[in-house]
């Protein structure tokens, strides 16, 4: 559903990502796991379109779709949650609910309706301005937000951190919830083992801007396999 | 009583002024943060416009709009020529519209005369307590009122209203969202514009057009929008409300040479006493 072959991307001259290639078929949840500065984000990034690649291609859908800007990406049902959750800070929760459903493919205003049967802690936030938010329920506002654009696939780049563990079991409920329901693929980034072991169906190994090797989510149990890989982040 | 009534004409018809001036600038400035120093030569586009527009035989009231529309289209044509590739760059936006605004100047008084032109509204004058005053001064007042209600209910109430807020805010994150995040940058530019060319075209039977006229008002509305604080709409209502009082009962109580000044030294305070802005403290607003 997704694919990326031999991406060079970064900012400026200098590339983070050498040659990294993936595929995410659909329906599938993938994780992608790495230290700090291995280029998770500016993965992430390069496939919304923000970062744009100096070589190799994404292809979604058998499309290809690398000189597309982001706002057409989002079009083709490219969700994207950003680090940083991203929320309008002076647009109520229902307005930046409603700003995805109007920007994405379907248009509708009325999508909010039904996306929020999922989120029930954001209804009695709806008239809040975004910005006065916890950063648990921005997270939950974030995802929210990007539903509202009814994507196929959803970019998710570390949703838990700086969450209140609460709302990280909800949002693995929720995300659990969804693959049952829906026809929706995710990429993850993350570096809390627990959630990205909850989740993923396959779990990638980023190191210096290169999928390096793909394990299965019960390694994650295994301490050595870990420390191997995420080392003082476990 | 009738004293009382003259005063809140004044202050009224002063209000309107600054309203008009600075509502335009709310939309670029306040909202797009583009630092416009061509704003003072869009409302002298719209009067030379609407003195265009009224010479080919068009009446007043739909000059007025024409003008409004005709400054939107060239504020789409300089957003897409000059702005667009300046978002972010304030002190090259700086040097651009300044030279835009020396090149809108040259060029009006090279096909226009460097003489003042005028409209005349033909409305006769009101009695307002014992005091002739022009009926279009009414006619403005009504039209600053109808415009800023009507852009704020366009931001507020639309769904296009909402998107642009959106784009403003975190113009990355819209275009993740799947919004084409240029067109509405443009789409707020000509908006902007076009509320500026309509206060010009409002202005021609009062104040006449002449091609330098923009300098008289690019200070008061950037000081309106500038004190207003954060909240582009609240923020230019309530500072022009405050200017508008200051120099309607100034001027009309000694000249409008002591309003002027009265307005700026209380823009100086305010810059002190509330340096950010108005609305400064305000959780919520447009």
């Amino acid at each position: 559903m997704l694919e990326t072959k031999d991406l060079v991307a970064g900012y400026g001259t200098m590339p983070i990502l050498h040659g990294l290639s993936l595929q995410v078929a659909a329906g599938e949840y993938v994780g992608v796991l790495g230290h700090n500065g291995m280029g998770k984000t500016t993965l992430l990034r390069t496939l919304i379109g923000h970062v744009s690649p100096m070589a190799g291609s994404i292809a979604f859908d058998g499309r290809d779709i690398t000189a597309l800007p982001p706002n057409r990406r989002a079009r083709l049902r490219i969700g994207y949650v950003p680090q940083g959750r991203e929320i309008f800070p002076a647009l109520t929760v229902r307005e930046n609910l409603t700003m995805g459903a109007l920007s994405g493919a379907e248009k509708r205003a009325d999508i909010v309706t039904e996306v929020l049967e999922d989120f029930p802690r954001l209804v009695p936030l709806l008239d809040r301005n975004g910005g006065a938010l916890s950063g648990g329920e921005q997270q939950l506002l974030a995802i929210a937000r990007c539903l509202c654009g009814k994507p196929r696939i959803m970019l998710l780049d570390e949703p838990t951190e700086g969450i209140q563990p609460s709302i990280i079991d909800e949002i693995v409920d929720l995300l659990q919830a969804l693959r049952k329901r829906e026809a929706l693929s995710i990429v993850l980034v993350e570096q809390n083992l627990d959630f990205i072991h909850a989740l993923s169906d396959r779990v990638l190994i980023i190191h210096r801007g290169e999928i390096t090797q793909t394990l299965e989510p019960e390694h994650l149990a295994d301490p050595e396999v870990v420390s191997e890989f995420v080392g003082m982040t476990a | 009583m009738d004293t009382l009534l003259v005063y809140a004409y004044q202050v009224a018809f002063s209000f309107s002024i600054f309203i008009l001036i600075s509502l335009g600038l709310a939309v670029i400035f306040g909202m797009m943060r583009v630092i416009n120093l061509a704003q003072g030569e869009f409302i002298m586009l719209g009067a030379y416009a609407c003195v265009v527009c009224t010479a080919f035989g068009l009446p007043l009231w739909l000059a007025v709009p024409a003008a409004g529309l005709i400054v939107g289209l060239i504020g789409i044509a300089v957003e897409r020529t000059v702005i667009r590739f300046l978002y972010g760059r304030v002190l090259d936006t700086l040097l651009a519209t300044w030279g835009l605004s020396l090149l809108l100047v040259g060029l009006v008084t090279t096909l226009a005369g460097p003489q003042s032109q005028s409209v005349p509204a033909d409305l006769g004058g009101v009695s307002l307590g014992g005091l002739q005053v022009p009926a279009y001064g009414l006619v403005m007042i009504g039209s600053a009122l109808a415009m800023l209600v009507g852009t704020y209910a366009l931001w507020r109430f639309t769904n296009l209203g909402l998107i642009v807020r959106g784009t403003m805010q975190n113009p990355e994150m819209a275009r993740a969202l799947g919004t084409n995040t240029s067109m509405i940058y443009m789409l707020t530019f000509g908006f902007g514009s076009a509320l500026t060319g309509l206060a010009g075209a409002l202005l021609v039977p009062l104040f006449g057009a002449s091609p330098t006229m923009g300098l008289f008002y690019i200070a008061k509305a950037f000081i309106a929008v500038i004190s207003g604080g954060p909240w582009p709409l609240l923020g230019t209502l309530s500072a022009s409300g405050l200017y508008g009082s200051i120099d309607g009962i100034v001027s009309f109580a000694f000249s409008s040479v002591l309003g002027e000044i009265a307005v700026l030294l209380v823009a100086i305070l305010m810059l002190r006493l509330l340096p950010q802005g108005i609305t400064g403290r305000l959780r919520k607003g447009l």
